[in-house]
C-alpha cells in the first residue's frame, strides 16, 4: 500500500490498445488491395510495416539509446504508407519511404506524439516529388495477381495504365474500388467498414472527416468541371486519389491534428478547400497529401488560438490581446 | 423539461457505470456496523477544531457532547458510540490533517444520551429554533466538502437566498450512499430538506437526481407528491440531470440549473441566490429535528474498481482497519482509497478514522496503466469541465514555466481527475496540475 495520486481508476482505451485497433480498421482496405492486386500488394504492405518497425526500433535503441517501448504506431504508419502507393512501385521505394517517415518525420521531431507532420502522407508526398514516374504508374485490378517482377524492377510496360482510372466505371465498380488506383484507397466499402469500426470504439473523432467530406462534396457539386454532374462523378471524387482514405486515417491522426473539436472542424474545412484547389490545378493523387501536410503545419496555430472557453469566462477565443491581458494578470 | 447538464466531463461512454449503484441499493439492504472502539477526531469539518470536553475514564453515550466548538467557524463533536473514554490522542486523517481525537471503547450497549428523544411537534419549530438545532447538530457538509452546515445557512440568510438545491447527484458514479438514502428514506430526506429550507428562509426547494436512477426518480416523485399538499406555501420540484461526471460539484450543478458559471470568488449564495445542501446533510438534519440526534454516523459506500460493493452505516471515528477487517479484497488491493475511486485520497495505513466528510472507501485492484508519451489526442481537453488544456499544462509543468501556467488559468482546476481518467498515455495530469496550482503562489513573488 502506497500513497498514490487520484484518480485511481482509468479508461481502458490506452495507447497500447489504440494502434492495434487502427490496424484492424485498416484490414478491410488491405484485404481489398490484396484481392485486386494480388501477391505484390500483400508483400508491399508487409514490407512497409516491417521496415517502419525496424527503423523505429533501430533509431530508439542505437541513436537515442533508450529502451524501446513497443507500441503498434510504427506498424500503422507502415501499413498506411504501403496502402497509399499504386501496386506497381518497387520495394526499395517503400523502404525509402519508411526511412523517411519514421526517422526524418517522426523520430527526429521527438518520436511518437511529437511529430508535426503525418509520417505516411509526408513520405508519400516526398516520394511522388522525388520519383514522379515510378510512383504514378497504375495497374488495372485483377489482371496481374501473380506479378512480382515490379517489386524489384518497377512497373512493367505491358500492364501499366498511365493515370488513376475509374472514368468509365459504373457506380458499383466505383464503390467496390474495381478500377486502377492505389492499393488501399479505392474500395469505398472497405474504408467505410474501417471508419465505422473506429467510430464505434471511440477512436475516430468525427469532426475533421465530416467537415472535410462536407466541404469537398459541396465544392465538387458546385464546380463539377468538364465531366458534368453525375453520381459516378461524385463517388469518383471521393474514391480516386484517396480522399476517403485520408479523411478516415490522416484527419484522425492524433498527433498531427488539433486537440479541440472546433480546431478539428477548421482543420477539416481547410483540408477540404486545399484538396479541391490543388486537385483542380494538379493531379488528385498528390493534392490530398499536400493539403494534409499544409494543414498539419497549421495545426499548432489552430491549437494555440482555438481553445475551450474557461469555465466562467465570457469569451470563446483567446485573442492575442486577451492572452496578453491574462499574462499581465499573472504577473 | 429536458435533462440538465453541463459541458464536457465524463459520460457513460467513457467506461463509467453510472447505474452500478442502482442495482446495489435495490438488491442489498444497508449494513449497520458497530465498532469495538472509535477514535473521534475533533476536526471533521472546514474551520477550527473542537476542544475536547470529556476526561479520560468518562462514561459517554451516543449523542453526548465530547468536543465544544472553538470559534464561529467550528462545530461541536458528539460521542458516536456508548462506552468509556480511554484516551485523548493525536491522529492523522486521510487528508493529512493532524488533530486531537477522543478514543472511546464500546460497551456494546448502544445507549443513547438522555437528550436524544423524540420531539413532540418537529414541524412547528421556528426558523430560529431550527438554525440553533443545525448548529448544535454538528453537521458538516456531507457531500465531501465538510463546510459547516450552520455557517452555510447563516451565509444563505445573510444573502437573502430564495432557492435550495438538494444535491442527490452522486459525486462519483460508484458512490451510492446518497442514492441509498433516496431509495430507502426519501421521506426523511424531504423532511430534512424542508427543515433546512425553513432555516435558510427559502420557499423553493429543488431535488437534483441523475437520469440513470429511474426507480429512485419514481420513489422521489411519489414521495414529493405525497408531501407537497402538506406544505402549500412551499415549491417542491424534482430536477433530472444527465448522468455525467462530475455533475455533483456545486458549481457545475448551478451551471446546469441556472446557466450561470460562477467565478472562483463567487458563491452560489451571493450570485444566484441559491444554496446547495447534500442529500445526506438533509437526512442527518432531520434526525436532529425529529429525535434531537446530532451527527454521529453516516452511510459510506465500499466500492472496487468497477462498482459499489456495499453501503454501510458507520459511526464517525470508526477505524478503516476495523471496518475493512472482514471485507474481501483488502489483502489483494493495490490501493486503498478514502473517498471515491476518481477523486479520493489513497492511504498507506489503516489506522485512519472515518469522518463526516468520508463518503466511501474504494479498494482498487488494477495497477496504474503504463506511462507512454503524450500523443496530443486531446482526450483531456474534451474531458476537462472547466475548459483547461491539461496536456499543455503538463508540458509547461515539465518546463517549469509558471508564468505561462498562470496564463493557462490552472488555478481554476477543480481536481476532478477527468483528464487523468481518460488519458490513453497514463499521464497523471490531474495530480500534476493540482500540485503545480498549489505551488504557484510561492513561486510567484520573485517576478
Amino acid at each position: 500500500m502506497r500513497k498514490l495520486p487520484a484518480p485511481h481508476i482509468h479508461k481502458e482505451l490506452g495507447i497500447s490498445m489504440i494502434y492495434p485497433h487502427v490496424l484492424v480498421a485498416l484490414l478491410p482496405a488491405a484485404v481489398s488491395g490484396v484481392y485486386y492486386y494480388g501477391i505484390r500488394a500483400l508483400l508491399l504492405i508487409l514490407c512497409g510495416m516491417v521496415s517502419c518497425a525496424v527503423f523505429d526500433f533501430l533509431f530508439v535503441r542505437y541513436v537515442r539509446k533508450e529502451k524501446y517501448v513497443w507500441e503498434a504506431s510504427s506498424l500503422v504508419s507502415g501499413a498506411i504508407l504501403a496502402l497509399l502507393f499504386p501496386p506497381t512501385v518497387p520495394v526499395w521505394i517503400l523502404i525509402l519511404g519508411a526511412f523517411f517517415s519514421t526517422i526524418l518525420v517522426k523520430q527526429c521531431f521527438g518520436g511518437l506524439g511529437s511529430n508535426l507532420f503525418n509520417p505516411a502522407f509526408t513520405a508519400r508526398a516526398f516520394l511522388s516529388l522525388a520519383f514522379p514516374t515510378l510512383t504514378a504508374v497504375y495497374s488495372e485490378p485483377t489482371v496481374a495477381r501473380w506479378e512480382v517482377l515490379s517489386l524489384l524492377f518497377g512497373p512493367q510496360q505491358t500492364e501499366a495504365v498511365a493515370s488513376p482510372g475509374g472514368a468509365g466505371a459504373g457506380v458499383l465498380e466505383l464503390l467496390s474500388g474495381r478500377f486502377a488506383g492505389e492499393i488501399g484507397t479505392t474500395c469505398v466499402f472497405a474504408l467505410l467498414i474501417g471508419a465505422v469500426y473506429l467510430f464505434s470504439i471511440g477512436i475516430l473523432r468525427p469532426q475533421a472527416p465530416l467537415f472535410y467530406f462536407g466541404v469537398l462534396g459541396i465544392l465538387f457539386l458546385l464546380f463539377p468541371g468538364a465531366q458534368g454532374l453525375s453520381l459516378g462523378y461524385l463517388i469518383r471524387s471521393l474514391a480516386v486519389g484517396g480522399v476517403l482514405f485520408a479523411g478516415v486515417f490522416a484527419l484522425n491522426d492524433y498527433s498531427t491534428t488539433p486537440t479541440t473539436p472546433l480546431g478539428r472542424a477548421v482543420f477539416g474545412v481547410g483540408a477540404g478547400l486545399l484538396t479541391f484547389i490543388l486537385c483542380r490545378l494538379t493531379t488528385i493523387a498528390v493534392s490530398v497529401s499536400f493539403a494534409i501536410l499544409v494543414m498539419n503545419a497549421v495545426t499548432p496555430i489552430l491549437d494555440f488560438y482555438i481553445r475551450p472557453r474557461i469555465f466562467g469566462s465570457p469569451s470563446w477565443f483567446l485573442t492575442p490581446k486577451e492572452g496578453q491581458k491574462r499574462k499581465e494578470a499573472a504577473k | 423539461m429536458g435533462k440538465l447538464s453541463f459541458r464536457k466531463g465524463l459520460l457513460p461512454i467513457d467506461g463509467l457505470d453510472f447505474a452500478a449503484g442502482r442495482t446495489l441499493v435495490q438488491e442489498r439492504v444497508l449494513e449497520i456496523y458497530s465498532p469495538r472502539e472509535v477514535l473521534v477526531p475533533m476536526l471533521q469539518h472546514i474551520g477550527t477544531p473542537a476542544v475536547p470536553c470529556v476526561a479520560e475514564g468518562a462514561d459517554v453515550s451516543i449523542g453526548q457532547l465530547i468536543g465544544r466548538p472553538s470559534s464561529r467557524i467550528s462545530l461541536p463533536v458528539h460521542a458516536t458510540i456508548s462506552g468509556t473514554v480511554t484516551a485523548i490522542e493525536t491522529v492523522t486523517l486521510s487528508n493529512g490533517v493532524r488533530t486531537e481525537a477522543v478514543h472511546i471503547r464500546s460497551d456494546n450497549k448502544r445507549r443513547y444520551h438522555a437528550s436524544v428523544a423524540r420531539r413532540a411537534n418537529p414541524e412547528r419549530l421556528s426558523p430560529k429554533e431550527l438554525s440553533l438545532l443545525l448548529l448544535r447538530s454538528g453537521i458538516a457538509g456531507m457531500g465531501g466538502e465538510g463546510y459547516p452546515a450552520y455557517a452555510k445557512c447563516v451565509r444563505a440568510v445573510g444573502n437573502g437566498v430564495t432557492r435550495l438545491y438538494v444535491n442527490g447527484l452522486s459525486s462519483e458514479p460508484h458512490l451510492s450512499c446518497d442514492l441509498h438514502l433516496i431509495h430507502e428514506q426519501a421521506d426523511r430526506v424531504i423532511s430534512g430538506a424542508l427543515a433546512l429550507g425553513s432555516c435558510c428562509q427559502v420557499r423553493e426547494i429543488f431535488f437534483c437526481i441523475q437520469d440513470s436512477f429511474q426507480p429512485e426518480i419514481a420513489i422521489l416523485r411519489s414521495a414529493l407528491d405525497r408531501i407537497r399538499p402538506m406544505y402549500p406555501d412551499r415549491h417542491l420540484e424534482m430536477l433530472v440531470f444527465r448522468s455525467r461526471f462530475p455533475q455533483g460539484y456545486e458549481r457545475l450543478l448551478i451551471r446546469a440549473t441556472t446557466g450561470v458559471e460562477l467565478e472562483d470568488s463567487q458563491l452560489p449564495e451571493n450570485t444566484v441566490a441559491s444554496v446547495v445542501y447534500n442529500v445526506s446533510t438533509c437526512a442527518a438534519f432531520w434526525d436532529m429535528v425529529e429525535r434531537n440526534l446530532p451527527s454521529v454516523s453516516r452511510i459510506i459506500t465500499i466500492s472496487d474498481d468497477k462498482a459499489s460493493v456495499k453501503n454501510v452505516l458507520v459511526p464517525f471515528g470508526t477505524l478503516l482497519s476495523d471496518l475493512l477487517e472482514r471485507t474481501p479484497g483488502v489483502q489483494t488491493a493495490h490501493r486503498i482509497v478514502v473517498g471515491g475511486a476518481l477523486t479520493g485520497a489513497s492511504v498507506n495505513r489503516l489506522d485512519i478514522p472515518i469522518t463526516k466528510q468520508t463518503q466511501g472507501i474504494a479498494l482498487i485492484k488494477e495497477e496504474h496503466p503504463v506511462r507512454t508519451p503524450c500523443i496530443h489526442c486531446g482526450a483531456c481537453v474534451e474531458a476537462c469541465p472547466v475548459g483547461l488544456l491539461p496536456y499543455v499544462c503538463n508540458r509547461l509543468i515539465e518546463l517549469s514555466d509558471f508564468r505561462a501556467l498562470a496564463a493557462e488559468s490552472i488555478d481554476r482546476c477543480i481536481s476532478c481527475g477527468a483528464c487523468s481518467y481518460v488519458c490513453p498515455a497514463g499521464i497523471e495530469l490531474s495530480a500534476r496540475i493540482v500540485r503545480a496550482a498549489h505551488s504557484m503562489p510561492r513561486k510567484e513573488p520573485e517576478t
